[in-house]
């Protein structure tokens, strides 16, 4: 019943990619011993091909009001600063170093469907005391699966994308 | 007791975790005809980014040590919200030391059974026993001093403002700071309690991390002599911060000492 309805509105809709396409991103915080660490503030974010953002999937900052935010400067500047709503409802607490899943429905921050097009993954993940890494992934929808890794910085393990549709 | 000492070590990180400090001068040399003195002004402030002004560090308390050794007042100071600033005018030729007025302090912390994180206290070891909870452990304290400075030369450069006093960390600058120079190495040398200082982490980071992703830190270590040498690669503002530590014989009022500076500089183009 669900799975109808499901399909029903992908149909309406049209321009949508398949109900069941979906993106899922391991991300792996690198362990860091030197100098003072503090956990870092990372945002997984998806802009359109206009690099307009479209879907912010993780946002991980220390909670202290909005204070640090501007410092994940490209989501801050694409996304954080003109959607507050949107903030508060994905923000969480910081991550220790460690692998973490993300699962993406390919839909945008308001919950439709992503239209078809060139998209890019962002991940921007900036340390206190420590540097700042801006990963950046280009794909299209609807596309062809994909399972891409990308290589560790200086912030980040290996991390992977699967993409299916 | 003896078991006791490397757990401590380890505990030990940094019993503050504090802002970086520093006074950034508008002008590191300046030159004017004989009698005519030059006006700078100075930023006094503490981030967590190099000359990032975040917090209102006083600049009523900067101390300058005049070329003739002499002790003198900023002119006038102010205390915003994100920094302080003070002006001072340079009459006499030479070099300047700007210093933030240093006073060693206490800081101790314990923890209580079934808390991970520890309790901070301001007093020392003594004085925090009789003050925390019977059920406390780990009881430890540090006696914590910092220098914040910088060097500023109004035409022919001078050294005695480099005097040490023979207390806790120092630093005297080997070659002379109005000639760091990009790609020409320079030295410096740590002190403690008067004597070369072994074993002191010095890093030094250049201006504009706000601009870059990586901080591009210079680590070094200070050898027998207390000497450490670096070259700058690139013309700009420095910030150097140096730290050494050392064990106390008398562990009533704390186990250790705890000792750095904070020092601005500018390397000149070639």
């Amino acid at each position: 019943m669900k799975l109808k309805s499901l399909l029903l509105v992908s149909a309406l809709c049209g321009i949508s990619t398949s109900t069941f396409a979906q993106m899922q991103l391991e991300l792996s915080l690198k362990e860091i011993t030197t100098g003072q660490y503090h956990r870092p503030y990372t945002a997984v974010w998806v802009e359109n091909s206009r690099g307009e953002s479209v879907k912010t999937l993780a946002l991980w900052v220390q909670h202290d009001g909005h204070k640090w935010f501007k410092d994940i400067r490209r989501w801050w500047r694409k996304a954080g600063r003109d959607n507050p709503a949107m903030v508060d409802g994905v923000s969480s607490a910081t991550r220790p170093a460690g692998k973490y899943h993300l699962d993406w429905d390919l839909s945008y921050d308001e919950g439709k469907p992503l239209a078809e097009g060139d998209y890019q993954l962002f991940i921007e993940v900036v340390r206190e005391h420590g540097g700042r890494e801006l990963i950046r992934h280009p794909f299209s929808l609807p596309g062809n699966d994909f399972n891409v890794k990308l290589p560790a910085t200086s912030e980040t393990g290996e991390s992977q994308i699967h993409y299916s549709r | 007791m003896k078991r006791l000492i490397p757990l401590t070590a380890l505990l030990f990180q940094p019993l503050t975790q504090a802002h970086d400090r520093w006074i950034l001068p508008t002008h590191f040399n300046v030159s004017a005809e004989d009698g005519k003195g030059v006006w700078i002004s100075a930023d006094v402030s503490a981030s967590n980014q190099v000359f990032e002004v975040d917090k209102p560090f006083g600049a009523e308390d900067v101390l300058i040590i005049t070329p003739e050794g002499n002790t003198d007042r900023p002119s006038s100071s102010y205390r915003g919200s994100r920094r302080s600033v003070f002006d001072y005018q340079l009459t006499d030729e030479g070099t300047y030391r700007l210093e933030k007025e240093a006073k060693p302090r206490y800081f101790s912390r314990y923890k209580i059974k079934g808390q991970d994180k520890p309790v901070r206290s301001n007093l020392d070891k003594a004085a925090t026993h009789a003050a925390m909870p019977k059920d406390a452990v780990e009881l430890e304290g540090a006696l914590y001093f910092s220098r914040v400075e910088s060097y500023v030369t109004l035409n022919k450069p001078s050294d005695k403002a480099f005097t040490p006093k023979g207390e806790y960390l120092e630093l005297v600058p080997v070659t002379h700071p109005a000639d760091f120079v990009e790609g020409e190495p320079l030295s410096l040398k740590l002190l403690f309690n008067g004597n070369p200082a072994q074993g002191v982490k010095v890093n030094v980071v250049a201006d504009g991390t706000r601009y870059r992703n990586q901080i591009e830190e210079m680590s070094l270590v200070s050898d027998k002599d207390g000497l450490v040498q670096f070259t700058p690669a690139k013309a700009g503002r420095f910030l150097l911060h140096a730290e050494y530590e050392e064990a106390m014989k008398d562990t009533r009022l704390a186990d250790k000492t705890v000792s750095e500076i904070f020092l601005t500089f500018e390397a000149s183009l070639q």
